[in-house]
């Protein structure tokens, strides 16, 4: 007997209702299934809220009401069932998932009623369907519910036409552009049920189950096929190499696969349980129209064989399956398995087709149209003797004496066919270049023992055969690890190949940015023997780096970073006595064609600018190594020139390099930008060493004249990328400041965004101002932010906040007022020309960093919050909050608020939770009442907005 | 007072005027959203407070009634419907009935109509097929626009059972209808109107300051009763 709820009550309890969290709240407490009925009365039932749609993606509104259902569906399963049949979803998969929640929590035959429903829901694309699906599938197979299991099966399988990026492809004639066909849902879904759910449908009904997925692997290959074709072929020996399961078979074949194995196991398992029906299923596979299935069939008269043993004889005894190569492998394992019991008879129809020999039409015809000429008879013989010798290895050991004997003459000629049972054969997969030597065998090793080898070993010909740059990896590790060792015997690989040169010099660069000493004299004489080899002259012609390298130029642009990485100034650094030997090289190496102007201009296009290209290049590389000798030589001058009065250090101590930097700018010796970028990489260092070279030079690092504006860009952009802001910059470089900024705003809003030179320039200005050198007045910052995009002026004002946010300790109190003064005029927030919300959300990062004054930041951020809403570094910002709030807890509770009412995504508030939390407990503890007032009502509004976690401030109350 | 909008007068009210907890609350709620709104509910607060002034009832329905239009707008929902008078729209068919009745030939008497539809029986009728088809439109778009604001002043945001929403909707026409009709002068019972003034007060606290919680508990009880005696 059905209970009644109080219908006093029901009123009472709908007309206390009025806010969705408390619609929320209700159904979600409601533990019995008696309010179905009053509800549904009261039409509270029967408005599941439609899907939304925002910016191209689709949400589902979760629904209190089909959650209650779900939780009331064991209860009373009658009720929840009637209700569930008569509600309509408006297509909302967060409610149709709750209905299958109750489905399943419901006897399967009252379950079944629902499985029409649930068919068509699987019919949209959406995810959180298949996997109860799935369950649902096995709840009804187990109530042997087999109609509706197998409804909402088919659905699960349902394959449909490939989708592409490219439309065109959808319907390409052409069979490697058009897409593979997919399940209609997520295929990792459809594994799950083939492997979970699938084998319960299986254990009830497998003969059907066998049906369902013929048709739909059949329907999978229909759908493959390129439309127009007449001859099309599954070629499933090619993607399903083998049936039965098989190593050779894809790990992960992808729906064609799991379809093909699932298609085998429901028939193996329908004649398990009814094995009269083996010739019938064997039919009905033979009758579809693809190869796969004749080779299903074939697999499953192997495996049933003993119990229909004229079965076999029919198989092995028909030459179209024998001939038939895509169907080779699953006739080789029968005819493996059962040959033995053969009668005379059979075996004899097989040696005979195999004496005859194969068909060389098809052969024939493809040599014609591929090579264009006929093969000869010899070549023909060789075909078919090689065929035979594959069957009579299939056959092995079965063969009499004579046959036996044709074997091994036949296999003394062509050597033992490997894996003939298989079309084809993969033999593993590619890992990267291997070496023939591991590192343990190449330490073990003493050096001589290793240049013997080097000059001993040459690598094979072939796919995925040790090669010369698997064994300079294996090097490169190997001097890394013992560069004591290595570099006091480098000389003796004098006059070996670049690759493994070059390996070794990597290994000794390696180790010295490691911290190791080297013996740097073998060392350097060793890249002194390979930079003066024959730069132009090809080692070898080839496309495959696996080879090695192809010429000296890349063993050329590690000596230099491995001499950039010798001179830095630190312990292990080369020796004051190598400067004339380090001088040879570098000098040698700064004379490399690479890069030449052609390969620049290709560059140009790629993402790689001047001074990415100038640390990749061996002429830039060599530069680079020039300006770090002439600082080395500045740090080791007293030993360099003990005699010297002269207490000041400049160029003109060393002239030769003096010569080479002063050439290296004449447009007429060194055309390359890249090299023009190191220039402007080392700028700063050089106005500290010789103000007067670099007085003298500047017009030469950035020329002004307008055919050469790439150039100065190329010197320009590396100064702002990576020379820090100094006043000493500031000072020298500010025509090329003005010239920069005169042109700021042309930048698109994806370089900025990239932080391209523009975002660059900005932050060098705002440190110049954040530190005193220019002030707000100042042209530079004027035009600056006159001239800034919105995009620009957005990114100046984040990087100053994330500045402010990472300085440790206080800032100086000049350094406050010029950035307050700052955010006041230059980001209004008042009059016609207020900032953009971009701009002001950025102000997020500057109150979180709590370094500016307090009850300014409060001011600010409450002007910011009412204009842009929400603000960057949002939790950050809760966490400062979180800080002051003993000291501004009305302020506190008043910003939070007015964040938590600018939160529009909907998780603010649970990514602040922790610190949102400690401001409201503050607060409401305050002795305050207002204070108090405020954050009360905030947790309400927040509970109110369903993040209920917060509700617990008030309990603690 | 100032009258000035801009102006959040709340630190001085406690010394001239009397209000209950939940006007005070209600009206922290309005100044803390837009000053003006906050200044016309306490308009109409002052003015009902001064007894000497007979027409008082008038005047601060019609603050009350401008209250719920400037809500309406405050929280971005569209209230051409509600700005949209009817006056406006039935002067035309008030001059269409006159010129009608004057010169139909239909019109055969006073209260007597009779014969074949003339041009001007004809503007009259097409004047009132437009005037009602309007009158129609602006109901729903009334309705529509009040479930709306009832949508948007809901922190949750998310649908509510028609079921739900469909009485908050009827008691913010019920309310907005009494108080046009006070402000113009149509009858009224003091008692009446303190008393719709006060439910408007919490009709509006609860959804501008909602007591989440204690609503939960509330609901909380009614589930334990109603499962109770079942």
């Amino acid at each position: 007997m059905r209970q009644v709820i109080d219908p006093e009550i029901v009123e009472k309890a709908i007309s206390s209702i009025s806010t969705s969290a408390e619609v929320e709240f209700f159904f979600d407490n409601l533990a019995s299934p008696e309010w179905i009925k009053p509800l549904e009365e009261r039409g509270l039932l029967s408005e599941a809220p439609e899907p939304e749609e925002e910016d191209g993606l689709i949400g589902f509104p979760p629904w209190p009401v089909s959650r209650y259902l779900a939780r009331m569906a064991q209860k009373d399963p009658e009720e929840v069932l009637r209700v569930a049949l008569e509600l309509r979803t408006n297509g909302n998969a967060s409610v149709q998932a709750d209905l299958i929640d109750a489905a399943l929590a419901m006897p399967p035959n009252l379950a079944a009623q629902l499985a029409s429903k649930v068919a068509k829901w699987l019919q949209t694309p959406y995810l959180l369907l298949p996997h109860r699906s799935a369950a649902l599938v096995s709840h009804l197979a187990k109530g042997e519910q087999a109609d509706a299991a197998f409804e909402i099966a088919r659905e699960m399988l349902a394959v449909e036409p490939g989708r592409s990026w490219d439309e065109a492809d959808e319907g390409s004639s052409d069979p490697y552009l058009k897409p593979e066909p997919q399940s209609r849902v997520q295929q990792w879904d459809v594994e799950e049920f083939v492997k979970l759910n699938l084998p319960d449908l299986v254990r009830i009904a497998a003969r059907r189950a066998f049906d369902l997925l013929s048709e739909m692997l059949e329907e999978f290959v229909q759908l493959r096929r390129v439309e127009g074709e007449p001859e099309y072929r599954d070629i499933s020996e090619v993607w399903r190499p083998s049936i039965a399961p098989h190593a050779q078979n894809p790990t992960f074949g992808g729906l064609r696969d799991l379809l093909v194995s699932a298609t085998r196991e429901a028939a193996l398992e329908a004649i398990n349980q009814d094995p009269d029906s083996l010739r019938e299923i064997v039919a009905e596979l033979e009758q579809r129209k693809w190869t796969i299935f004749r080779r299903i069939a074939l697999d499953v008269v192997n495996e049933f064989g003993e119990q229909d043993q004229t079965l076999v004889d029919l198989k092995l005894t028909n030459r179209a399956i024998f001939s038939d190569a895509s169907l080779r492998h699953e006739y080789a394992v029968l005819i493996s398995n059962y040959f033995g019991q053969r009668s005379a008879s059979v075996q004899d129809t097989v040696y005979g087709w195999i004496e005859e020999g194969p068909d060389l039409t098809y052969y024939i015809e493809r040599i014609d149209r591929d090579e264009e000429r006929q093969p000869d008879e010899e070549e023909l013989e060789n075909r078919r003797e090689y065929w035979r010798l594959e069957w009579y290895e299939i056959l092995r050991d079965f063969l009499s004496e004579e046959l036996m004997r044709s074997y091994e003459v036949l296999s003394a000629k062509y050597g033992v066919p490997q894996h003939p049972d298989f079309v084809s054969w993969s033999s593993g997969v590619m890992v990267g270049p291997t070496s023939p030597l591991s590192n343990e065998q190449i330490q073990a090793m003493t050096i001589d023992e290793l240049t013997e080898f080097l000059r001993s070993w040459l690598p094979e010909e072939g796919f995925m055969v040790p090669s010369r740059e698997g064994l300079g990896r294996a090097i490169s590790d190997v001097v890394s690890e013992d560069p004591q060792r290595y570099s006091a015997q480098a000389a003796k690989l004098t006059g070996f190949d670049p690759t493994y040169v070059r390996s070794a010099i990597v290994g000794f660069k390696r180790a010295s940015e490691g911290g190791y000493g080297l013996e740097w004299e073998p060392v350097l004489e060793l890249c002194r023997w390979a930079a003066s080899q024959p730069r132009n002259e090809m080692v070898r012609d080839t496309d495959d780096l696996e080879e090695g390298d192809p010429h000296w130029g890349w063993a050329r642009m590690e000596i230099a970073r491995l001499l950039d990485e010798g001179l830095k100034p630190k312990e292990y650094q080369i020796p004051p006595s190598l400067k004339a030997l380090s001088w040879s090289i570098i000098e040698q190496i700064a004379e490399d064609p690479d890069p030449t102007t052609e390969s620049e201009d290709r560059q140009e296009k790629s993402p790689m600018d001047a001074a990415a290209r100038s640390i990749n290049s061996v002429r830039g590389t060599a530069l680079h190594a020039a300006f770090r000798f002439v600082f080395w030589c500045r740090q080791n001058s007293d030993q360099l020139w003990p005699d010297s009065e002269d207490s000041a250090f400049n160029l003109d101590r060393i002239p030769e390099a003096k010569e080479l930097l002063e050439r290296h700018l004449q447009l007429e010796q060194d055309k390359s930008q890249a090299v023009r970028s190191v220039y402007g990489w080392w700028i700063l260092s050089m106005i500290q060493l010789d103000r007067k070279w670099i007085d003298s030079h500047l017009h030469d690092v950035f020329p002004h004249e307008e055919g050469l504006r790439p150039y100065w860009e190329a010197a320009w952009h590396t100064v702002v990328r990576f020379v820090p802001p100094s006043k000493l910059l500031l000072e020298v470089l500010r025509d090329e400041y003005e010239i920069a900024l005169r042109q700021i705003g042309s930048e698109s809003a994806d370089d900025v965004a990239r932080e391209g030179p523009e975002a660059r320039l900005a932050e060098h200005i705002l440190t110049y101002y954040w530190r005193g050198d220019l002030d707000l007045e100042s042209d530079f910052v004027q035009v600056l932010w006159a001239l800034a995009s919105l995009g620009l002026r957005v990114h100046a004002l984040t990087v100053l906040g994330r500045a402010l946010y990472n300085t440790e300790g206080r800032l100086q109190d000049d350094v406050i007022d010029r950035l307050q003064e700052f955010w006041e005029r230059l980001v209004p927030t008042t009059g016609p020309s207020v900032a953009a919300s971009d701009e002001l959300k950025a102000f997020g990062w500057w109150f979180a960093s709590g370094k500016l004054d307090a009850g300014w930041s409060i001011a600010q951020l409450e002007t910011v919050l009412k204009l842009a809403k929400q603000i960057d570094a949002s939790h950050l910002a809760v966490q400062r909050l979180a800080s002051i709030v003993d000291d501004y807890p009305r302020e506190s509770v008043s910003l939070l608020a007015a964040m938590v009412e600018g939160d529009t995504q909907g998780w603010g508030p649970h990514l602040w939770r922790e610190n949102a939390m400690q401001v409201l407990k503050q607060a409401l503890s305050n002795p305050d009442t207002q204070t108090r007032q405020s954050a009360e009502n905030l947790v309400h509004r927040l509970g109110a907005r369903g993040y209920l976690e917060y509700g617990d401030l008030l309990q603690a109350e | 007072m100032s009258a000035d909008p801009g102006v959040d007068p709340r630190g001085t009210i406690s010394e001239v005027l009397e209000v209950a907890p939940h006007q005070e609350a209600l009206m922290n709620e309005l100044f803390d959203r837009r000053t003006d709104l906050g200044n016309i509910y306490l308009g109409a607060l002052f003015v009902l407070s001064n007894a000497s002034n007979h027409d008082r009832h008038a005047l601060a329905a019609h603050n009350l009634r401008e209250l719920m239009d400037r809500l309406m707008a405050h929280i971005g929902v569209d209230t051409r419907a509600w700005t949209d008078q009817m006056a406006g729209r039935l002067e035309p068919l008030v001059t269409a009935w006159t010129q009608a009745s004057e010169n139909s030939s239909a019109h055969t008497g006073p209260d007597d109509w009779s014969g074949a539809i003339d041009n001007h029986l004809r503007k009259f009728l097409h004047k009132a097929e437009k005037f009602f088809a309007w009158l129609n439109e602006n109901r729903i778009a009334r309705r529509v626009s009040v479930r709306q604001t009832l949508e948007n002043l809901d922190p949750g945001r998310k649908q509510v059972p028609e079921a739900i929403r469909a009485p908050g909707i009827k008691a913010w026409m019920k309310y907005h209808k009494y108080f046009v009709g006070v402000a113009h002068h149509h009858g009224f019972a003091p008692s009446e109107f303190d008393s719709n003034l006060h439910d408007l007060e919490h009709y509006l606290l609860n959804r501008l300051r909602p007591r989440t919680f204690q609503e939960f508990e509330e609901i909380r009880k009614l589930i334990e009763q109603g499962e109770a005696s079942d």
